[in-house]
């Protein structure tokens, strides 16, 4: 992280501990770790003049966050929605990359459906074309990850571009401006799935806010001249002046002192001016006074000068080198607009439209298939590090990989796979079994797990093996670690949740520090829902192992 | 930038707070995404790479700390 980039993050720390009122409130969505972006999309929002609340939502369940009517975006309620995906985890590409098509198609529709049902702008962010590729090839190759991420880029152009409800941002111009080399860090995405650098998001939250600047009218209406540290170089922002008046711009100046004129050399200024206030008044004064006289609104006052920025309002720093000024204000893309014309040439048709797809459907489509398999002494470590890293979804405060191994015997380490992928060893089990009751004091599950019924799965295949051993109830016991929220959620709605042998009874029990099983939930017995258990895959995929391995799959 | 300066911008907290015993256990913050973000600005700072076993297994800005002097940095 570059010392500007520093200063950004900690000027948005700074900001986070006195947040003026927020303005907007953003939710964003993606299939990966998004949160590196909420320091730059804040803090440009901010100098943008719209202070935002922004809440970051699951990674990885863009389709089921936005197709689900209560949860994240239900408690967020966003005036703005941010999403974003990428096609490296959308699956393999397909020919044509079709496949990946389908599936940033459907996250798409998904997020245009809950943006209309909140109100909510889109902001959707565009997948750059993933750095792997097939070898030098690849360019000329027809179903190269070149070609295939542009024709999904392109569909998602069609889709997505003439909507006026919605803004496009491209990641891939984010990745090409830092560059291949810098735009990705290898153990980021390893460790916490977070799939650029901070030089990336930096720019990402740049150009999303002043997009949305620009679609609630908080773009530059007029830009004020500081007048106190230009005296001799004003006329090198002639040329920058002019085109900003070409594109509409108002240009004013302020300074401190009612001789200033005569002591800047700057009377050059007097024919791109639209107004001015020379005295001794405060500063502040001065450009509410600019703001009635142009009638423009405060917030959209741009200031620019070689003094520090003060807030508000939104400030262009120009150099030591007045030669540069004029570079430097046309950099500042005070002339940003929206398109008055937008791009609306797609004929490619969207692969599912919004009342075509349930959340049910998703998850059932996903094809989530659930591996069960005993822990040895040897895997302990693995699955340690799956707890110690399952904050969302755990019962209770990871306990240490020696604890773990105590008592091997008791786990079940769980594989998760769906037709996106395989996500490897993603959670654990630990059952506690005594006399006719199972409690299940450990269940964790990693997040890119989450919201694709994995959790019920579970349980449901601990009734089954309960049954099959004759044992009456199975009990998961639980307490609140101020991160397990999703855990929590879920248990506390385990009536949805159908034992797989209905001689079982499945329980959840809240517990605190200091009092054991203070309240107990029943999941219920009802058959209404069938039985999840998949035997035929089951008994495909398990003939080689123990017998406590075993595979089931999710339906819903 | 010392190690304190950079492990307090990134954490959030006061650089007084920071001593060689601070982790994730005593500092809050000290998230995993704040874990990462903080080795890789220490990269950055100090023109430099972590391996995967360093990453993964320092849990202190005294290790933090070990792990730079082993690597040729002084960092107060």
């Amino acid at each position: 992280m570059s010392a500007v980039l520093f200063a950004r993050r900690t000027r948005w720390q700074a900001l986070t501990r006195q947040p003026p009122a927020p303005a907007l409130r953003v939710a964003l969505l993606a299939s990966y770790t998004a949160d590196p972006l909420v320091p730059y999309l804040g803090l440009g929002l901010h100098d943008t003049g719209l202070p935002a609340m922004l809440a970051v939502g699951p990674f990885q369940q863009v389709v089921q966050q936005c197709l689900a009517t209560d949860g994240f975006l239900a408690e967020a309620r966003p005036d703005v929605l941010v999403v974003a995906q990428r096609l490296e985890e959308a699956g393999d590409p397909g020919p044509s990359g079709d496949a990946w098509a389908a599936e940033l198609l459907a996250g798409a529709e998904a997020a245009v459906t809950a943006a209309r049902r909140h109100g909510a702008l889109l902001v959707y962010v565009l997948p750059p074309v993933p750095a792997s590729r097939y070898g030098p090839a690849d360019a000329m190759h027809a179903d190269g990850v070149t070609a295939s991420a542009t024709a999904v880029r392109q569909r998602l152009r069609d889709r997505l571009a003439g909507d006026p409800w919605v803004l496009l941002v491209d990641a891939d111009e984010a990745v090409r401006a830092v560059g291949d080399e810098r735009a990705y860090h290898p153990a980021l995405f390893r460790f916490a799935k977070v799939p650029y650098t901070e030089e990336v998001f930096a720019r990402l939250g740049t150009t999303t806010a002043a997009l949305v600047g620009c679609w609630f009218g908080a773009g530059c209406r007029a830009l004020v001249l500081d007048g106190d540290g230009l005296t001799g170089g004003a006329v090198h922002l002639l040329p920058a002046l002019r085109d900003l008046r070409a594109a509409g711009v108002r240009v004013a100046l302020r300074a401190t002192g009612v001789d200033w004129w005569s002591s800047a050399d700057a009377t050059d200024l007097l024919s791109v001016l639209d107004g001015w206030v020379t005295d001794d008044r405060p500063r502040a004064d001065q450009l509410a006074e600019i703001a009635d006289e142009l009638d423009v609104a405060p917030a959209q006052l741009v200031l620019a000068g070689t003094g520090p920025a003060q807030s508000p309002p939104r400030h262009v720093a120009l150099g030591p080198d007045p030669a540069g000024w004029s570079d430097e204000l046309r950099a500042a893309g005070l002339t940003d607009r929206l398109p008055a014309r937008r791009w609306s040439g797609g004929t490619s048709r969207p692969a599912v439209t919004p009342t075509e797809l349930s959340l049910d459907d998703f998850v059932a489509g996903l094809d989530v298939h659930v591996d069960y398999r005993p822990v040895t002494a040897d895997g302990v470590a693995e699955v340690a590090e799956v707890v110690a890293r399952a904050h969302d979804f755990a019962l209770a405060p990871a306990p240490p990989a020696a604890a773990l191994a105590e008592r091997a015997a008791d786990l079940l380490a769980i594989r998760v796979r769906d037709r996106l992928g395989d996500y490897g060893t993603s959670g654990l089990v630990a059952l506690d079994r005594a006399g006719d009751r199972w409690t299940v004091d450990v269940f964790s599950l990693s997040c890119p797990v989450l919201g694709k019924g994995v959790e019920a799965e579970v349980l449901r295949e601990l009734t089954r093996r309960a049954g099959a051993a004759g044992v009456g109830e199975v009990r998961v016991r639980w307490a609140d670690t101020g991160r397990n929220g999703t855990a929590r959620r879920f248990l506390s709605e385990l009536d949805g949740v159908a034992p797989a042998d209905p001689r079982v009874r499945l329980r959840a029990a809240h517990t605190d520090a200091d009092n054991d099983a203070t309240a107990v939930r029943a999941g219920t017995t009802t058959t209404t829902h069938r039985a999840t258990t998949d035997r035929a895959t089951a008994d495909r995929t398990t003939t080689d192992r123990t017998a406590t391995d075993r595979t089931t799959a999710v339906r819903r | 930038m010392t190690l304190t300066e950079v492990v307090a911008g990134v954490l959030e907290v006061d650089p007084a707070e920071v001593t060689d015993e601070s982790g994730p256990e005593t500092i809050g913050t000290w998230t995993s995404l704040r874990h990462l973000q903080l080795v890789v600005t220490l990269e950055e700072v100090y023109g430099l790479s972590f391996v995967f076993e360093e990453i993964r297994d320092v849990r202190s800005v005294g290790e933090l700390r070990t792990v730079l002097r082993a690597k040729g940095t002084e960092t107060r």
